[in-house]
């Protein structure tokens, strides 16, 4: 006798996020669907060719922290935390969730690089004594897990770009498939110190802009876009089934459908120039929704501002979803927050979710020269007003990595 | 109270006010993690707020345990602590 698991319905019902462009969603909503950017001049100890980015200002973990958490922490561990708390007061959970997922790139590399120069100047001996507990990646989620009493599945995922798309697509599983009621899928990053830009920018990944042109600088499909510009920030969803949402007359912000994740196996940098991958990866997605992609009424791109992804991603759309490509409506939000890094998938689901709730596709900024390879309705400048039943949210990353969540609306 | 004491008393009380509402509980005597007996008296620190306890009297003091044959394992009470710190141990 084969057994089939009833698939539970997944639902959206709690929001946290710390961003460049504000620390709630409205905040960020507002800077989204206006299409103007939030990104500044860095302040770096030494210049480097990059010199813009999207900075979380005014954050001040003291705010949501105790002293002693705060003395611990490094940054990127105290971003998720504050996202986190805010999500669950959001939903208003009164019990500690089943279990936690979190996407980043680099975790606490920064911490690393401080810990390496004290090592090389004053000796080993002379390092932070708990300088290993705020740089290990899976430290972020071990805090908020303790915080909340999460002693389910705690998971930290490094996708790099892709991380927390991806951690949606586990926290959607663990949902649907009865593991747990009530999960939280966060992303978070921290990479606007010296020696992460500085080895972005060694690789010509990011953009050069002057200070002075801090808000033009990210620039997806435009013919000037000249690279990513860095981000830091974290956000967090609630994801519960719905029976448990009904029980607790919970918001219910959207519904995860379907998630799907792939690799090019081609490159450590590069994307599969015909798309044809991270095509596959928005098709199983909606497969995985039990859906066509003719039914998607609008693509959150990934859109880095790099030569070369806007350009395979148009190819993988153009692939995924065949003539509806020219129909279906896109937007790049790191023309407006940048680019996020392991944080990106779950802040600009954030966008995403907002989109079908205010019925508006908001804008690609300063997309004001399309590039000629990139020849699809990416919303340029301005944003619409428009039905918005089914989303995608695509996200890659270094390593051939590609994941895409479907998302419908409440 | 020696000028030690002093010190490892005000450090202690950092890392945790609470036990700041109690002065008096912060004896050389006074175990760091758990009693041996029952009437020894305990301050209850857990392993990452002794950790930080050293780092500050590590600064403290300008000593650096890891450069000393002490390990912090063999530090049991506030008065090995004092003693490790000021280099009578």
């Amino acid at each position: 006798m084969i057994f089939t698991a009833a698939r539970n319905r997944v639902l959206v019902t709690g929001i946290g996020v710390e961003s460049c462009a504000g620390g709630t969603p409205d905040e960020l909503w507002a800077a989204l669907s206006a299409g103007r950017p939030a990104i500044s001049p860095l302040e770096l100890e030494e210049p480097l060719p990059c010199r813009v980015g999207g900075v979380v200002k005014d954050f001040d973990p003291r705010d949501h922290m105790s002293a002693q958490q705060v003395r611990r922490t490094s940054r990127f561990q105290q971003l998720l935390f504050a996202a986190a708390a805010k999500a669950r007061a959001d939903a208003g959970l009164r019990t500690p969730p089943g279990a936690l997922y979190v996407g980043t790139g680099g975790g606490g590399l920064d911490e690393t690089a401080r810990l390496v120069t004290v090592l090389r100047r004053d000796g080993w001996s002379r390092m932070n004594r708990l300088g290993l507990l705020r740089l290990l990646p899976n430290q972020a989620a071990g805090l908020v897990a303790q915080e909340l009493g999460v002693t389910g599945p705690v998971l930290t995922l490094s996708t790099a770009c892709a991380s927390s798309t991806d951690a949606i697509g586990a926290g959607m599983r663990a949902v649907r498939d009865g593991t747990a009621d009530v999960v939280l899928v966060g992303g978070v990053e921290s990479w606007l110190d010296l020696p992460c830009l500085a080895s972005f920018s060694l690789l010509d990944a990011l953009s050069q802009r002057p200070a002075a042109e801090a808000a033009s600088a990210s620039r997806p499909f435009d013919r000037d876009r000249d690279g990513m510009v860095p981000a830091e920030g974290a956000a967090v969803l609630v994801l519960e089934s719905e029976r448990s949402a009904l029980r607790r007359g919970a918001t219910v912000y959207g519904e995860v459908l379907g998630a799907a994740s792939t690799c090019d196996a081609h490159h450590p940098l590069a994307p599969r120039a015909d798309g044809s991958v991270a095509a596959r990866t928005i098709e199983l997605a909606c497969a995985d929704a039990g859906l066509d992609t003719a039914a998607v009424d609008l693509v959150s791109a990934h859109g880095t501002s790099t030569p070369l992804n806007d350009l395979a991603e148009t190819e993988a759309i153009k692939l995924a979803f065949g003539p509806h490509a020219r129909r279906v409506a896109i937007t790049a939000p790191k023309s407006v927050i940048g680019h996020s890094c392991g944080a990106c998938g779950v802040l600009e689901s954030v966008g995403v979710l907002l989109a079908m709730r205010e019925k508006y596709v908001p804008p690609t900024a300063n997309l004001e020269n399309p590039d000629p390879g990139c020849d699809l309705d990416y919303t340029p400048v301005v944003g619409r007003p428009a039905a918005i039943n089914v989303a995608v949210k695509q996200n890659f990353g270094f390593g051939g990595q590609n994941s895409a969540v479907v998302f419908g609306s409440a | 109270m020696t000028e030690a004491m002093n010190v490892v008393t005000r450090a202690i009380m950092g890392i945790r006010p609470d036990l700041g509402e109690y002065p008096a509980a912060i004896s050389r005597d006074a175990a760091i993690f758990y009693a041996a007996d029952p009437d020894q008296p305990v301050l209850g620190l857990d392993s990452m707020e002794a950790l930080e306890l050293i780092a500050v009297l590590e600064q403290e003091f300008g000593v650096r345990l890891a450069d000393t044959s002490i390990r912090i394992a063999d530090l049991h009470t506030v008065g090995d602590v004092v003693d490790a710190m000021s280099g009578t141990r």
